[in-house]
C-alpha cells in the first residue's frame, strides 16, 4: 500500500556499504565529550594536581602511578594540565563556532532569503573568503588582533563565517523549495509564520549538526594557531601550546606530545561522530 | 491431494522457475519475500509478472539476473534457463550468461546509460565483453544494432553522449544493447515507466516486434495490469511475495481466480467506464474558473526565451471536474502554478469565481487562497515531516480564522473524518502513514479552508493503482457532497477518463484540443489527442496490436 | 568551449581582485602602522624625523585611496614593497622561499592522490565485511588529526624509536620524506573520503546496473564506468584543498625547521611584517584560482555534460 516513491527499481541493488559509523559508535563519541565537559566545568573536581605550579624533584617523569600521563619538565602533573586545558580548547572552540554562525547565518539567510542579485554579490564575497587558505586568513587577523587566545579565537570564527554563510544559504533554499513550504504559503501562511514554523524548525537540525562539526574544525585550528605560539602564553595549559613545549624534550619524554594530542583527536573525532549522526538522521 | 508428483525435468529452453523461496536478513533477522513461486516463459513468450510494490516482482528480477543485494538469502527451489540452473553460480559463469544469454531492459532510460561515455562505446561493450569483436573491429555491429531499433541516424548516435538523447532513445539504445548478443531471455523492468505515453508506445512495439522475429522470451515486470493486458501472452499475479494467479491473458483478465486480481482489476482506471455525461448536464453551468488567453515566456540563460504558454483558454462550470492533459514540457504545470497565484503569467487572464487572480498582490493574494487550493503531485514531500497530522490540517484555520483552539480542533476532525483517515493515526508524523494515507491528509488539509475550487496536480500519479482507485472515489465522492469545482492537471488519459467532465489537452504550451470529456475521447480533433488516446493501455487487444507492431 | 574558459577566467581575475582589496584593507586596520611597530622601539634611537622619512620611503604616509592604487599597481609588476623586518625586497624573500615549498607541496599531493586511491579503492574491493568498514572509517579519523602532532609523531616513531630516517644528517631527499608524509596525510584523508562516498553513490546507479547485466565484472564495472564518474566530484574538491595545502605547509616547515613559503608567513606573523604576509595571502589566492581554473578545464574534459550544456547556453 506504499506509494511508488518507496518502490525499489530492479536497478538500486547493492548496499554494500550500511552506515558506516555503526550506532554503538556514539556512545563513546557521547562519552568523550561529557567528561570532557566535566572537566572544564569543574576541573578540580578530576584532580589536586596543580596545571601551573610543579613539584619540586618530580621533572620529566615517565608515566606512572604517582602521575598517570608523567610530569613535564617543570614536575607539572601531565593529566592535570590536560584536564584544566579542557577548559580553553571547550572556551575557544565556542567563541569561534558562535562567530561563524551567527554572522555566516545572517548573511547566510538573507542571501538566500532575498536572492536575486544580493544573492549574487553576497555570494561572490564568500567565494573571494573562501579563495585564501583559512590558517592565511587567521594570520592575518592574528596580526591586527594581536596574540592571546580571544584574538585566536575570534581569528578562526571568522574564517568560518564564509563557510557558514554558505551552508545556510543553501539550506534556506532547499527548505524554501521544499513543495509543503509552498503549500504553507498556499494555504495562506504569511512569510513570517511560513519562516517561523516550516523553514526553521526544518533547517536547524542540518545547520546544528554542521555546527558541530565546524566546532571539531575549530579545536584543530585553535589548537595549531596555540602551536605556533599566538594563543595563550606559558604557563597556561592550553593543548596545542603544551605539545609545542612537549617537543622540546621530544627524544626523551615522549608523552608530552602524545597525550595533549590523543585529547584533541578524541574530542575532535567525537564531535565529528555526534554532527554527522545528526545530519545522518536528519536526511 | 495424496498423489507424489513427478520430478520435474528442467525445460529444453525458455526461464523455469520452481518453488523459489527468498528472504532478506538484516542484522540476523530474516524477512521472507518470495514464498514458493513457480512460473515459466517459453520463447517467443511475453510472461509480465504483476505487482504493486513489495510484492517481490523486483526481486525476481533481480535473482534471475544473479544481481541480488548481498542480504538476499536463496531459502529454497530452482531457477533454470534451459538446462542451466542459475543459482549458485560462479562470479565467471554470470559473466557469460549476462548479454549473452539473459538480456536486462531497465527502467529509467535517463539513469541507466553512463553519461560520461558515447552511447557507441557503450554498446560496444556488449561485443567485446563476450569476445565476439575487438574493439577495433566492432564498428560495424553496433551501427547495425542502433539501427535495428529504429534510431534515424547510426552514425551520429554512436558517437553522441546519452545526456544528447531523448528519453525515448535512450530506451531504444538499451534495448539495443539487451537484445544485441540475442539472449533467450530478456527482463524489461517497467521498462517505460519513465516515459511520455506517446513514446511508451513506440517502445512497447519495438520490444514486441524484435520479440516475434528472433523467438525471445520476454518477463515483463510491471506494476500497470493494464499495459500487461496489452503486451504480455499470459500474466502472473505477484501479491507479498505469493503468486495470486498465472494464467493466459484473456483468462485472467475475463475470469480472474483470485480477489486480488479482481479488485486489482476494478481499479485499473482505463478498464472503468468513463464518466457519464449525464452529470455534467445536471449540474449548473456558471463558470468557476476561466482562463483567457494566458501566456508564459521562461528566459534561459543566454539564448532567448521558452514560449511556456501561448494563448490557452478555457472555462471550468462550477461544481465539474475539468482535466489539463499533456506530456512533459506541455505547459501543464505552468497553466495550473498561475491558475493558483503562484506564478505571475505574461499576460491574460484568469478569474476564480468572477475574480481576477493575476493582479493579486501581498494581502489580496494570501485572502484569495482560501478559494483555490492545491493538491501536490508527491505527499511526501508536500507535508512538513515535522508536524502531526492534526497540526497539518488545523494550520490553514490558524492562518485564517482565530478562532478558538476547540473550534479548530473540532473543524480540523470533521474534514479528517470526512476524507476517512482513521483517528489512530491523527497524532502520527507523515513517515508514519502509508502514500495513500499521506494524500487523504493534503486532501484534509485543502478542504479545511471550504475551497470552492480544488486544483489536483498529478494529485494521483504517486499512488499504486488499488490507492489511486480509492482517491478518487473519495474526490468524486467529495465533489458531490460539497459541490466544489476540480481542476485536474494530469499525464495520464486513463484516470482522466475515469474522473473528468471536460478535458483541455495541451502540447507545447497550446489548447490542441477541448471540451466535453466523452467528445475528445470519441472524436479527438488533433493528431496528439489521437496518439495520447491510443497509447493508453489496456485500449487495444492482443491481437490487433501484434499486426500493427508488424507493420509499423 | 573558448566561450566558456573566457567565462571562468574573468571569474578568477574577479577574485584575485577581491582577495587584494581584503587583504589591503586588513593592512589598513593595523593599529598604527608596520613601520611604527618596527622602529618606534626607544632603543633603537630614531627620531620623528627618521621615521617620517622612512614611511615615506614605504609610502605609508599617503591618503588611503592613492596608496590602494600605489599598491594594485606594484603587485601587478610583481613588486610586493619591503619587508619591514629583513629590508630586502618582499618579491625576494618569497622568490628564495618559492620553491623548496612548491617541491614539498608537489611531492605531498602525489603522495596524497596515491593514498587516497589505494584507500578507496582497498575499502570497496576488499573481500572482508570488517576490512572494508576499517578502511572505509579511515578518512574520517585521519581528517580528526592535527597536522603538526602527526609530523612530531613521525619523527618520533620513525626516526628516533625505528631510526629509519635519520634526523642528525639527512640527504636531500631523505630530508622530505616525513614533511611530504605529514602533509599528504590531511589532503588524503578528504580525497579519499569523496573518493569512497562517490564510488558508493555511483555504484548503486543504473547504469552500473545495466554494465553488470552486459556481462562485465565488477572489476572492469568499477573502471570502466565507476572511476570516470567518481573522479568529477573528487576533482572539484582537489581543487579547494589548496587551502589545506598551504595551511599544512605553514605548519609542516615549522615543524621540520625547514625553510618555505609557509615559514616565512609563520615568521612576518611572529614579527608583524605584514607586508611579507599579504604578499603571502595573495599568491595563496592566485594558486587557489589557477589551480581551480585547472580543476575546471579538466572537467570539461571529462564531464561531456558541461561541455555541450553550457556551449549551447553560452
Amino acid at each position: 500500500m506504499t506509494s511508488r516513491d518507496l518502490d525499489a527499481p530492479l536497478l538500486t541493488t547493492s548496499r554494500r556499504f550500511s552506515p558506516r559509523l555503526p550506532r554503538l559508535g556514539l556512545v563513546p563519541a557521547w562519552l568523550v565529550l561529557i567528561v570532557v565537559l566535566a572537566w572544564a566545568v569543574g576541573p578540580t573536581l578530576f584532580t589536586g594536581q596543580s596545571a601551573t605550579t610543579g613539584l619540586p624533584g618530580a621533572q620529566l617523569q615517565a608515566p606512572g602511578l604517582d602521575h598517570p600521563l608523567g610530569t613535564d619538565e617543570l614536575g607539572r602533573d601531565l593529566l592535570a594540565r590536560i584536564i584544566h586545558g579542557a577548559r580553553h580548547t571547550l572556551a575557544g572552540a565556542t567563541v569561534a563556532v558562535g562567530v561563524g554562525l551567527l554572522a555566516g547565518s545572517l548573511i547566510g539567510l538573507v542571501a538566500g532569503a532575498v536572492g536575486g542579485r544580493t544573492d549574487a554579490i553576497v555570494m561572490r564575497a564568500v567565494d573571494v573568503l573562501l579563495a585564501i587558505p583559512a590558517l592565511l586568513l587567521s594570520l592575518s587577523l592574528i596580526i591586527i588582533l594581536g596574540f592571546g587566545p580571544i584574538q585566536v579565537a575570534l581569528a578562526v570564527g571568522v574564517t568560518s563565517v564564509a563557510t557558514f554563510a554558505r551552508l545556510i544559504r543553501s539550506e534556506v533554499l532547499t527548505v524554501r523549495q521544499a513543495d509543503y513550504v509552498e503549500a504553507a504559503f498556499g494555504s495562506g501562511g504569511t512569510f513570517a509564520r511560513v519562516l517561523w514554523r516550516h523553514v526553521l524548525p526544518n533547517s536547524v537540525t542540518s545547520v546544528l549538526a554542521f555546527a558541530a562539526i565546524q566546532s571539531g574544525w575549530a579545536i584543530l585550528q585553535i589548537s595549531t594557531l596555540g602551536f605556533l605560539g599566538y594563543g595563550a602564553p606559558p604557563p597556561t595549559p592550553e593543548w596545542g601550546l603544551m605539545i609545542a613545549e612537549g617537543r622540546n624534550y621530544m627524544t626523551t619524554s615522549w608523552w608530552l606530545t602524545l597525550f595533549p594530542g590523543l585529547a584533541v583527536i578524541a574530542v575532535v573525532l567525537a564531535v565529528n561522530a555526534v554532527g554527522r549522526s545528526m545530519l545522518r538522521a536528519d536526511a | 491431494m495424496t498423489l507424489s508428483r513427478p520430478t520435474p525435468q528442467p525445460p529444453e529452453s525458455g526461464l523455469e522457475i520452481r518453488d523459489l523461496s527468498m528472504s532478506y536478513v538484516t542484522l540476523g533477522q530474516a524477512r521472507p519475500v518470495l514464498h514458493g513461486l513457480s512460473l515459466s516463459v517459453k520463447p517467443g513468450e511475453v510472461l509480465a509478472l504483476v505487482g504493486e510494490s513489495g510484492s517481490g516482482k523486483t526481486t525476481t528480477a533481480q535473482a534471475i539476473l544473479g544481481l541480488l543485494p548481498a542480504n538476499a538469502r536463496i531459502d529454497g527451489g530452482s531457477v533454470h534457463l534451459g538446462q542451466q540452473s542459475l543459482l549458485g553460480l560462479s562470479d565467471r559463469a554470470w559473466m557469460q550468461l549476462r548479454g549473452r544469454r539473459i538480456g536486462l531492459i531497465p527502467q529509467d532510460p535517463g539513469s541507466s546509460l553512463n553519461p560520461v561515455r558515447t552511447v557507441g562505446a557503450q554498446l560496444a561493450e556488449v561485443f567485446v565483453v563476450h569476445g565476439l569483436e575487438t574493439r577495433w573491429s566492432v564498428r560495424e555491429r553496433v551501427l547495425d544494432a542502433l539501427a535495428e531499433v529504429g534510431l534515424p541516424d547510426p552514425a551520429r548516435h554512436h558517437d553522441q553522449y546519452p545526456h544528447e538523447l531523448s528519453g525515448g532513445m535512450r530506451q531504444r539504445v538499451l534495448i539495443a544493447m539487451a537484445l544485441a548478443l540475442r539472449p533467450e531471455l530478456v527482463i524489461a523492468d517497467e521498462p517505460t515507466s519513465a516515459l511520455d505515453a506517446t513514446v511508451q508506445r513506440h517502445v512497447l512495439d519495438m520490444i514486441d516486434r524484435l520479440r516475434a522475429e528472433r523467438g525471445t522470451a520476454v518477463l515483463l515486470v510491471t506494476h500497470d495490469l493494464a499495459m500487461a493486458g496489452d503486451r504480455a501472452d499470459r500474466i502472473a499475479v505477484l501479491r507479498n511475495g505469493r503468486l495470486e494467479e498465472q494464467g493466459c491473458v484473456t483468462a485472467v483478465l475475463a475470469h480472474p481466480v483470485s480477489a486480488y486480481t479482481r479488485r486489482l482489476l476494478s481499479d485499473i482506471p482505463s478498464l472503468a467506464p468513463a464518466r457519464s455525461p449525464a452529470i455534467l448536464r445536471e449540474r449548473r453551468r456558471d463558470a468557476a474558473v476561466t482562463v483567457e488567453n494566458l501566456v508564459q515566456r521562461f528566459a534561459t540563460r543566454g539564448r532567448g526565451t521558452i514560449q511556456a504558454l501561448d494563448g490557452v483558454s478555457f472555462e471550468v462550470a462550477r461544481g465539474t471536474t475539468h482535466a489539463i492533459v499533456g506530456e512533459s514540457g506541455s505547459g501543464k504545470t505552468t497553466a495550473m502554478r498561475a491558475i493558483v497565484g503562484l506564478q505571475r503569467p505574461a499576460s491574460g487572464r484568469i478569474l476564480v469565481g468572477g475574480e481576477e487572480v493575476t493582479g493579486l498582490r501581498g494581502e489580496d493574494l494570501r485572502q484569495f487562497r482560501r478559494r483555490v487550493q492545491l493538491v501536490y503531485q508527491n505527499p511526501f514531500a508536500s507535508l512538513d515531516p515535522r508536524q502531526t497530522v492534526r497540526a497539518i490540517v488545523e494550520e490553514p484555520l490558524l492562518n485564517f480564522d482565530p478562532v478558538p483552539r476547540a473550534e479548530r480542533e473540532r473543524a480540523a476532525a470533521q474534514v479528517l473524518e470526512r476524507v476517512a483517515l482513521p483517528d489512530e493515526v491523527w497524532d502520527r508524523r507523515p513517515v508514519a502513514l502509508s502514500g495513500g494515507q499521506r494524500q487523504r491528509v493534503a486532501i484534509a488539509r485543502a478542504l479545511v479552508l471550504k475551497p470552492e475550487v480544488l486544483v489536483l496536480d498529478e494529485a494521483v500519479s504517486a499512488l499504486d493503482v488499488t490507492v489511486q482507485a480509492q482517491i478518487l472515489r473519495l474526490l468524486d465522492e467529495l465533489q458531490r457532497d460539497l459541490g466544489l469545482t476540480y481542476l485536474f492537471v494530469s499525464h495520464d488519459l486513463s484516470v482522466v477518463r475515469a474522473i473528468a467532465d471536460s478535458v483541455s489537452v495541451l502540447h507545447r504550451g497550446r489548447v490542441v484540443d477541448d471540451g466535453p470529456a466523452h467528445r475528445v475521447f470519441a472524436a479527438p480533433r488533433s493528431e496528439h489527442t489521437r496518439a495520447l488516446i491510443a497509447a493508453i493501455p489496456g485500449g487495444q487487444p492482443r491481437s490487433a496490436r501484434t499486426l500493427e507492431g508488424a507493420t509499423s | 568551449m573558448t566561450t566558456i574558459v573566457l567565462h571562468r577566467l574573468g571569474q578568477a581575475v574577479l577574485v584575485l581582485w577581491a582577495a587584494f582589496t581584503l587583504s589591503f584593507l586588513l593592512v589598513q586596520m593595523m593599529p598604527g602602522d608596520a613601520v611604527l611597530i618596527r622602529f618606534l622601539d626607544p632603543n633603537m634611537g630614531m627620531t620623528p624625523e627618521d621615521i617620517a622619512r622612512i614611511r615615506a620611503f614605504y609610502g605609508s604616509d599617503q591618503p588611503v585611496v592613492q596608496q590602494y592604487v600605489f599598491t594594485a599597481w606594484s603587485f601587478l609588476r610583481g613588486d610586493f614593497g619591503y619587508s619591514v623586518q629583513s629590508g630586502v625586497p618582499v618579491w625576494d624573500e618569497i622568490a628564495l622561499n618559492l620553491p623548496p615549498t612548491l617541491t614539498l607541496a608537489g611531492l605531498a599531493v602525489l603522495v596524497a592522490g596515491a593514498l587516497a586511491v589505494v584507500l578507496a579503492w582497498a575499502a570497496t574491493l576488499s573481500p572482508f565485511g570488517w576490512l572494508r568498514h576499517a578502511l572505509g572509517a579511515l578518512p574520517a579519523v585521519m581528517i580528526s588529526l592535527p597536522v603538526f602532532w602527526i609530523g612530531i609523531m613521525l619523527v618520533q616513531v620513525v626516526s628516533f624509536r625505528l631510526g629509519w630516517v635519520s634526523v642528525i644528517a639527512p640527504g636531500p631527499w631523505e630530508r622530505l620524506v616525513l614533511p611530504v608524509l605529514t602533509l599528504a596525510l590531511p589532503i588524503a584523508a578528504p580525497l579519499a573520503r569523496v573518493l569512497l562516498s562517490s564510488i558508493e553513490r555511483i555504484e548503486r546507479q543504473a547504469f552500473v546496473t545495466v554494465a553488470r547485466a552486459k556481462g562485465l565484472s565488477r572489476q572492469a564495472t568499477l573502471w570502466r564506468h565507476v572511476l570516470g564518474n567518481a573522479a568529477l566530484p573528487v576533482l572539484a574538491v582537489g581543487g579547494l584543498l589548496l587551502g589545506e595545502l598551504v595551511a599544512g605547509a605553514v605548519v609542516t616547515e615549522t615543524v621540520f625547521g625547514m625553510n618555505g613559503l609557509g615559514r616565512l608567513a609563520e615568521r612576518s606573523v611572529r614579527t608583524q611584517d605584514i607586508a611579507v604576509l599579504q604578499a603571502i595571502v595573495v599568491i595563496s589566492a592566485l594558486g587557489f584560482v589557477l589551480v581551480n581554473l585547472a580543476v575546471d578545464l579538466v572537467s570539461i574534459v571529462l564531464d561531456p555534460r558541461i561541455r555541450r550544456t553550457r556551449e549551447a547556453l553560452a
